[in-house]
């Protein structure tokens, strides 16, 4: 029997591994990976609607813009925790989060409107008045023109 | 001689499936992810609901199994066209056991910004106490 034999299988570099894996996954919540939370996209006549689900965000941390089309909402979220408990469990996610949404050209930039409620922030934002469209009316031929 | 264990990839995997177990934390919901958080006085869980209101919740203590339920509705309203979505809609229910030195009576939730904190104090003899000491005589 050779006593040179290298084992296949090592506890130590599994145990290894397994450490690696656990510190990236803290690393990882500690905000080194982008959070994008959930969101929605109705669409009125005139206008959009987009809700985002932030759960315990406060108004602060969040960040909206709207450039050539494209919604961007970014922030951060922090737990509010006091100092001497230890999390057992921990499923949320915490750190800095974006969202991009391409809303098309044709939405008024200037007419952004956003409330932030119950861990949902909902975006209104109008369409430009000359994409909406319009009734036409149409007169009979030979029949004046009104106006 | 070589050898291989199967299932044993990741241990801390392991260690953490088993005590989610114990603490009977079911770990695949995709709404209402939770956190708890344990000090001397007792635990805090934390639930991520976003806009849900209380009404749409409900917390449930029973034989030392806490029960959070309910059900998030899609609602679009009058006009309106949802084009995407990826936020959830629909029941929802998380399970935990709580420990027998946790109180169930003392139970108290609060809904704030999309988050239910549930404060579960520790019973109350076995809660920290300070002990004054006195001089003799």
């Amino acid at each position: 029997m050779s006593t040179h034999t290298k084992p296949r299988f090592s506890l130590f570099d599994e145990l290894d591994r397994g450490l690696n894996h656990l510190v990236n996954e803290v690393l990882q919540q500690d905000g080194r990976r982008t959070l994008s939370p959930p969101l929605s996209v109705v669409e009125f006549e005139d206008r959009y609607v987009v809700s985002c689900d932030l759960p315990g965000v406060v108004l602060e941390d969040i960040e909206l813009s709207l450039e050539e089309g494209v919604l961007l909402i970014r922030g951060s979220r922090s737990e509010v925790s006091s100092e001497d408990a230890k999390v057992t469990v921990n499923e949320r996610r915490f750190g800095s989060f974006e969202r991009r949404l391409q809303l098309g050209r044709d939405v008024d930039a200037e007419s952004v409107s956003a409330e932030l409620g119950d861990g949902v922030l909902s975006v209104t934002i109008r369409k430009q008045q000359q994409v909406r469209p319009q009734k036409i009316s149409i007169r009979k031929a030979g029949d004046p023109e009104q106006g | 001689m070589s050898y291989t264990v199967r299932g044993f990839r990741d241990p801390f995997a392991a260690a953490r499936t088993e005590f989610e177990r114990n603490l009977g934390v079911q770990t695949d919901s995709r709404f209402a992810q939770l956190t708890v958080a344990q000090d001397a006085g007792g635990i805090v869980v934390r639930l991520d609901v976003p806009g849900m209101s209380s009404e749409d919740i409900s917390v449930v203590v029973e034989d030392g199994v806490l029960e959070i339920s309910g059900e998030r509705k899609c609602v679009v309203p009058e006009g309106g066209q949802q084009i995407f979505s990826n936020r959830h809609t629909g029941q929802f229910r998380r399970v935990l056991n709580l420990h027998e030195s946790l109180d169930p009576d003392s139970i108290d939730a609060v809904l704030a910004d999309g988050v239910l904190a549930l404060r579960v104090a520790r019973r109350p003899e076995l809660q920290p106490r300070k002990i004054s000491v006195k001089p003799a005589g």
